[in-house]
């Protein structure tokens, strides 16, 4: 089935390896990554190599130009230069230091601690990181990955292929490895044997399989276009087991191996210490510009917010809308995390009055979401009220895509009219849980009761901020929950199969039932992420899945750091990491 | 000694004859009577009055008096300052802050007397079960005293509302499938009743220990002898004399339960397991922008000043009636 023969394929795999090979040597800015341009010359050798023993191959690496697409060059460190090279970085808090664990606010850095195989852009381009390239077969169920050759700890020994299996055996293991990610997150889940393993049923991840000291080979249950996407997951860098095997703190003192550009002098939570320094075995050709990062917590945001103010940090990440005030005179300052999000309040379709589809028609075409919003989050998220699943920043992202989305009260009075409980006192007490005691949560919830109130009739609604919990016995029967979800993998496909998953799952108890859906996902995942049919297919699934109303929307949240004019070359991924490290420095200022 | 006897004029000694002939013709009053007396030449017990009186003024009046109703929203208008129109400026989701405070007034009033009525009774009960019901019963309830007041209040509060209230809820809610009172449909009231009431739990200690002291201090009076020498029963005793001259600290310490009771409200609301939204609390009004206080400060500010105010007007109050009923506090001087 393919387009080309295979003389076809060697003749256009060489043209684009010279023309690759060429631009990459035209490049005239010596700070690109020189990692990259030997991937180059890797991926040209193996390239020629292949293509007489295997053509799939050849296409795959031909396919994948990601690998060798430099980043944009930046700025050159020079006379400019400051003195001091310490960033120092607030933001709301942290917590242990562990790849297969990091769910939040350690994603700045630990991608440059333990790397991952690969490291995405801001494009979510991909580049070598701790390995240099990989192979896949036809069908995509079995990737080759190769590790740098250089690659060593921070103790001088070799990084090894066995030690990245021993590790994600942990990550994935729920016994070993208390409130970890790595599991949930990305799709290692893929890998033969990974279910057995996050089951508790087995201890060996047969799916990876250790070719050398330096080669990973990866065979997955099924097909999947993307696995190499999910190999620059932050959560898929590994540590040594030695070192995680002394607790879940292992990194906090300063004495755990990396194998990346940085190192941890402290990260302690009781003391509030967090301390990244150069790490001096680093094997990579080039070298930081940055010595030291002091990270520093600060819960309440006004304050860290007057610490930017007066120049007293570099780089901060802020969650609340205190950055509104600095975007209106420091626009320039706003680099943005392309973290594809969803915050919603699912509906519990298994709790009456949600069991029917007019009634949580009414609920949603009741409120009047853009105004809502406006209120809630002070302006700040106008453009983003969630009015489709996929985000702009995915691709196949389609404006409007949820049918007979809209404000509209008489409308919305006809369907609690047409429903079977036909009038507001006969649908019972409405529970709101808001998931957390945000604000712009609980603000969200009372303009959604207000409305209802005003537009329906509506009464009985109880809110309640904070978790599930908080409804004590009651928590089985809040039929509206604050929940959200994100592109960790920053696919279209993902983010709809993990919304499909998580409200069809029968554990979940959220009741929604779509067989029809649950084929055309299926049949998506096989395909190629280029393939021509794939946006206008997954479009359709995302317009079934909102007709069936099973949440009510909130927004596309937003995710930015701000950095100061002096910190030079600064810019983050979608795994909130400062991807450019490597080239930042701070100006003097 | 001589001197002094010279000393005195003839028209000093007519002016205290004329002073002893006024006091022997005016009408003797009650302790209550000298104690209002004292408490209204008392210009910050006074200032502390007029703040309770408005609080409990419009706690009652509050339908009545405020401009719109406190859930009233208007998103094109949202944490505006003050106009015309808002006099106090408008909340985060545009509804009217001055209604808003109305509405956490009668919040904070209605918790505030719930529980301490609630204390007094409890700690009556059990303050006079200490002194009267013997060895046994004093030694039992003053280790409850000690056991009580060992607990942090708002842990305690919290674990009230907690555990307590889902049982009785789901009673109420049982109660209400069965019956279908109307009065159970929304248990709202109900909740709040459970979380506020639990108030008392945390407070009737410091009342049944004033009352046990109070008892076991009077039963030792000669006009209590006096009493028994007569025949007079001993409950009658207890409810004739030993309670009417036991309650003036009680009603000192009873205002400054109601203020703890108004801040300790506000605190769980603030924490999220007291006043749920949209109802109006002062405390809710505070953490819901808590978070914006430097761009949007008033929004913090005025629930927290109203809060400040309310429970300095009613220690105002405390502290006068503690100068006007114990006729041996030292600042019982008139300011």
């Amino acid at each position: 089935m393919l387009p080309f023969s295979r003389w076809g394929y060697l003749v256009v795999a060489i043209v684009a390896a010279i023309v690759l090979a060429v631009a990459v040597a035209c490049q005239s800015a010596p700070a690109a990554p020189q990692v990259t341009e030997r991937v180059v010359t890797q991926v040209v050798e193996k390239v020629v190599e292949k293509v007489v023993q295997q053509t799939v191959v050849v296409e795959k690496l031909v396919e994948k130009p990601v690998l060798i697409t430099p980043t944009p060059a930046p700025t050159q460190a020079g006379a400019d230069m400051a003195a001091d090279q310490t960033i120092h970085y607030v933001t709301r808090g942290f917590s242990r230091l562990d790849p297969a664990s990091e769910g939040g606010f350690g994603r700045f850095i630990i991608s440059h601690l333990w790397m991952p195989l690969f490291l995405r852009d801001n494009k979510n381009n991909l580049q070598p990181w701790l390995a240099t390239g990989y192979q896949a077969n036809a069908d995509g169920t079995v990737y080759t990955v190769s590790i740098n050759p250089k690659a060593v700890w921070s103790d001088g020994s070799p990084v090894t292929a066995q030690e990245a299996k021993d590790y994600w055996t942990y990550g994935l293991d729920p016994d070993q490895c208390k409130g970890c990610y790595l599991g949930a997150f990305g799709g290692m889940e893929l890998v033969k044997g990974a279910k057995d393993v996050i089951a508790g049923k087995s201890k060996d991840l047969t799916g990876v399989v250790v070719k050398d000291q330096k080669t990973l080979e990866f065979q997955l249950t099924g097909p999947d276009p993307i696995f190499i996407n999910r190999l620059a997951l932050f959560d898929t860098g590994f540590a040594k087991m030695e070192d995680v095997k002394k607790g879940p703190n292992f990194a906090s003192d300063g004495s755990a191996r990396v194998n990346g550009p940085f190192m941890v002098k402290i990260w302690d939570l009781d003391k509030k210490q967090y301390e990244i320094v150069q790490n001096p075995k680093w094997w990579g050709d080039k070298k930081p510009a940055i010595t030291r990062i002091v990270a520093q917590e600060a819960a309440d945001e006004n304050v860290s917010f007057i610490q930017w103010q007066n120049n007293e940090v570099d780089v901060a990440l802020w969650l609340s809308n205190i950055r509104e005030r600095i975007r209106k005179d420091q626009a320039n300052t706003f680099f943005n995390i392309p973290y594809a999000t969803n915050l919603y309040f699912p509906l519990w379709l298994s709790q009456a009055p949600m069991d029917d589809l007019n009634v949580r028609k009414a609920l949603v075409h009741a409120v009047d979401w853009d105004k809502a919003i406006a209120a809630a989050w002070e302006g700040a998220r106008n453009d983003r009220v969630m009015k489709t699943i996929l985000t702009p920043e995915l691709q196949c992202y389609k404006k409007d895509n949820w049918p007979g989305w809209g404000y509209d009260p008489a409308k919305a009075k006809q369907e609690l009219a047409a429903s079977k409980y036909g009038s507001p006192d006969k649908l019972g007490k409405i529970r709101i849980t808001t998931g957390g005691q945000s604000p712009n949560y609980i603000r969200t919830a009372e303009i959604m009761a207000e409305q209802w109130k005003t537009n329906l009739g509506i009464t009985d609604v109880e809110i309640k901020p904070g978790t599930l919990d908080a409804w004590g016995q009651d928590a089985q029967s809040v039929q509206v929950r604050r929940q959200s979800q994100g592109a960790i993998l920053p696919d279209a496909l993902s983010l709809i199969g993990s919304h499909y998953n998580t409200y069809t799952d029968a554990t979940s108890g959220s009741g929604l039932k779509d067989d029809e859906l649950g084929k055309m996902i299926d049949t998506l995942r096989s395909m190629k992420r280029d393939d021509p049919k794939f946006c206008e297919q997954i479009q359709q699934a995302e317009a079934k899945l909102l007709g069936n109303y099973y949440l009510l929307p909130m927004i596309w949240d937003v995710y930015e750091y701000n950095a100061k004019p002096w910190v030079k070359n600064f810019n983050a991924n979608v795994d909130n990491n400062w991807y450019t490290l490597l080239d930042i420095y701070l100006a003097k200022h | 000694m001589s001197q002094i006897a010279a000393a005195p004029s003839t028209g000093a000694n007519r002016a205290a004859q004329l002073a002893a002939l006024e006091f022997a013709q005016k009408k003797p009053r009650s302790l209550w009577q000298d104690a209002l007396r004292k408490l209204m030449r008392n210009r910050l017990a006074v200032i502390g009055l007029v703040i309770t009186g408005l609080l409990i003024f419009t706690a009652i009046a509050g339908d009545w008096i405020a401009p719109y109703p406190y859930t009233r929203q208007d998103l094109l208008r949202t944490a505006e300052g003050p106009t015309w129109d808002h006099l106090l400026g408008t909340d985060e989701v545009g509804r009217d802050l001055l209604s808003r405070i109305i509405g956490g007034a009668r919040t904070a009033t209605l918790v505030a007397f719930i529980s301490t009525f609630f204390s007094v009774v409890i700690g009556m009960v059990m303050g006079i079960i200490a002194s009267y019901g013997g060895r046994w019963a004093n030694l039992l309830v003053t280790r409850l005293i000690d056991i009580t007041m060992s607990i942090p209040t708002v842990l305690l509060a919290a674990m009230i509302a907690a555990t307590f209230k889902p049982l009785i809820l789901n009673q109420a809610k049982a109660l209400y499938a069965t019956t279908g009172w109307a009065a159970l449909k929304n248990t709202g009231w109900l909740e709040l009743l459970i979380v506020f009431g639990g108030l008392s739990v945390v407070f009737w200690p410091v009342f049944a220990r004033l009352i046990r002291g109070q008892i076991l201090s009077l039963r030792e009076k000669e006009f209590i002898e006096a009493a028994r020498a007569v025949g007079v029963p001993e409950w009658l005793i207890a409810l004739r004399y030993l309670i009417p001259n036991a309650i003036g600290p009680v009603i000192v310490y009873m205002t400054f339960t109601l203020s703890s009771g108004m801040v300790l409200e506000s605190s769980l609301s603030y924490l999220g397991i007291g006043v749920m939204p949209p109802q109006a609390s002062w405390g809710n009004m505070i953490q819901s922008n808590i978070g914006s206080w430097s761009y949007r400060p008033w929004l913090v500010a005025v629930p927290a000043a109203t809060l400040a105010i309310a429970t300095l007007g009613v220690n105002f109050l405390g502290d006068g009636l503690n100068d006007a009923l114990n006729p041996q506090s030292q600042t019982s001087k008139v300011v």
